[in-house]
């Protein structure tokens, strides 16, 4: 019994953290219609500029959230205004300029660091509370913590204020969004901004708990791929629910099946899906057409 | 009579395919005025490039007196040009309610904006019973009732209305231009229709003008049209 609460919880903790990176991919595929395949770099150079934040200005990870979405944000906005923008009549080419500057940004740090493997150790990255028999460590649970904040905020924002109606209104039609006075282009850019910014959270949050590489966003990203399809495709709860799933199908299949097979088992949850079921537990049909979703 | 709207030698298309072949017209304040023609005769290129969706390649249109030509569409509402496009278009995943408030998103004003709704779904009271529905559930009529309502949530001198009739019962399109015609009244709006209900249009507008492949051929008092022998053969199959 003890295990099996175990795996559970560690699965739970492990989806907090793919739920973390799916919400913001999920939220620009959503609303801008593009797969931002540069998204786990965007997790990276959070982490990274964490990292110096914490070395050069001594500030605690957790408060470097302050300044690392601002900093994704802008960069995000850069992004989305000087590339994704001047591609807007072809979405394919949006894909393949995503792609691009994952490798541009993978090597840029790698240039950079030169490869030398950092972490941080505060006082809270080992810490561990006791959850019955189980140990569990807090840094995850901080993490899950914060996306559960985040989703809750950013659901709230998107049914309730005019910016976030407005945002879904973009997603859903953007001529008809245009003549309601709209700027679509500027709602774009804070969409990817936003989107951006909530993948240097994610950097900040994931910072105490592993070792920073130039790679490392490979290690979330395809996990949220498969989160973004098992959620549904621009959907808010589809997206946190969705890590939780994948999360808890790792640990199980890591402790039951096999540790190597860990991650086949949701790859094959993911093509399964995609098969059977293509707009996600939590999307409607024409969801990939129509874009950002917010239960109503 | 003020011209408000005023469209001089327009051209527009789509990449190398032109549309539209220099068309002028010009809207009084206060009037109702139809663009009507065939299928494909250009009148949403038309309406799309005066709302801004689409750029022109040469001519000028000027709205209030101010240079509009190339302006983006989003500029529209602020400066009093709402539309209504084709089918209503409105938002299938978000409430009425919202649809409408969304109308109004250039008003900053939240308190002016609550306001303005109260008094949309007065005019529609339908719209009242369904204000908590996902707009894409409603029915054809109520659907054109939400679009004409939203346009109007932002006070527009100016409605533009594409196809109002398209797909709706001729109960339905009689409804609609009725409360387009109280709105007139109420509202001092002025209202551009482009149609291809040629009878219904020519009822309720106050002067109208034929777009036949992409150029006007024929303008005038609606009631004059209604009676012109070409115009009954070819549009009305009178």
């Amino acid at each position: 019994m003890g295990t099996l609460l175990s795996v559970l919880l560690s699965g739970l903790l492990l989806g907090g953290l793919y739920s973390l990176v799916a919400i913001g991919l999920n939220l620009i595929f959503g609303v801008i219609r593009v797969v931002n395949f540069a998204q786990g770099e965007f997790v990276m150079l959070g982490m990274y500029a964490t990292f110096v934040a914490y070395n050069l200005l001594h500030i605690d990870p957790y408060l470097a959230i302050l300044l690392v979405f601002p900093l994704l944000f802008v960069f995000g906005i850069l992004v989305q205004r000087f590339i994704l923008q001047r591609l807007q009549n072809e979405p394919m080419m949006q894909v393949f300029a995503t792609f691009g500057l994952l490798m541009l940004l993978q090597n840029l740090v790698l240039a950079v660091t030169g490869g030398a493997a950092y972490s941080i150790r505060t006082p809270l990255s080992s810490m561990a509370i006791a959850v019955g028999p189980v140990q569990v460590s807090v840094p995850r649970v901080i993490a899950l913590a914060a996306v559960t904040a985040v989703a809750l905020i950013l659901q709230w924002g998107l049914r309730n204020t005019m910016t976030g109606k407005a945002v879904r209104a973009v997603a859903q039609d953007r001529r008809a969004a245009r003549l309601m006075g709209i700027d679509v282009e500027r709602t774009y850019m804070l969409t990817f901004g936003v989107g951006a910014g909530l993948a240097g959270m994610a950097g900040a949050l994931l910072t105490p708990i592993f070792t920073l590489s130039p790679q490392i966003g490979g290690n979330f990203i395809l996990a949220a791929f498969a989160v973004v399809v098992l959620g549904g495709l621009g959907s808010v709860p589809g997206a946190y629910i969705g890590g939780f799933l994948i999360g808890m199908t790792e640990a199980l299949a890591g402790y039951y099946l096999d540790p190597s097979l860990k991650q086949a088992a949701w790859f094959a949850i993911f093509i399964i899906m995609l098969i059977v079921r293509p707009t996600g537990l939590f999307g409607l049909a024409g969801a990939e057409e129509v874009g950002l979703r917010v239960q109503e | 009579m003020m011209s408000l709207l005023t469209v001089e030698g327009l051209c527009a298309g789509y990449g190398e395919l032109p549309v539209l072949h220099e068309v002028s017209l010009h809207v009084a304040e206060g009037e109702i005025v139809a663009i009507v023609g065939a299928n494909g005769a250009g009148k949403s290129t038309l309406l799309s490039a005066i709302a801004g969706l689409l750029r022109p390649t040469a001519g000028r249109i000027s709205f209030r007196g101010a240079d509009i030509t190339g302006r983006a569409a989003h500029r529209g509402p602020g400066a009093g040009l709402a539309m209504v496009p084709e089918g209503g278009k409105l938002f299938p995943f978000l409430t009425v309610e919202d649809n409408l408030l969304l109308g109004g998103y250039t008003n900053e004003d939240a308190k002016a904006r609550a306001a303005r709704l109260d008094e949309a779904m007065d005019t529609f009271p339908i719209l009242r019973e369904r204000r908590g529905q996902l707009a894409g559930k409603l029915s054809g009529g109520e659907r054109q009732m939400c679009a004409v309502a939203r346009a109007m949530m932002s006070r527009p001198a100016l409605m533009m209305l594409d196809e109002p009739s398209v797909g709706l019962s001729p109960l339905m399109v009689e409804r609609i231009f009725s409360v387009v015609e109280t709105l007139v009244r109420r509202e001092k709006l002025t209202v551009l229709l482009v149609e291809q209900n040629v009878g219904e249009a020519l009822e309720l507008a106050d002067r109208a003008y034929v777009l036949d492949h992409g150029a006007i051929v024929l303008g005038g008092p609606a009631a004059e049209l209604r009676r012109d022998a070409r115009i009954r053969e070819t549009y009305m199959g009178l």
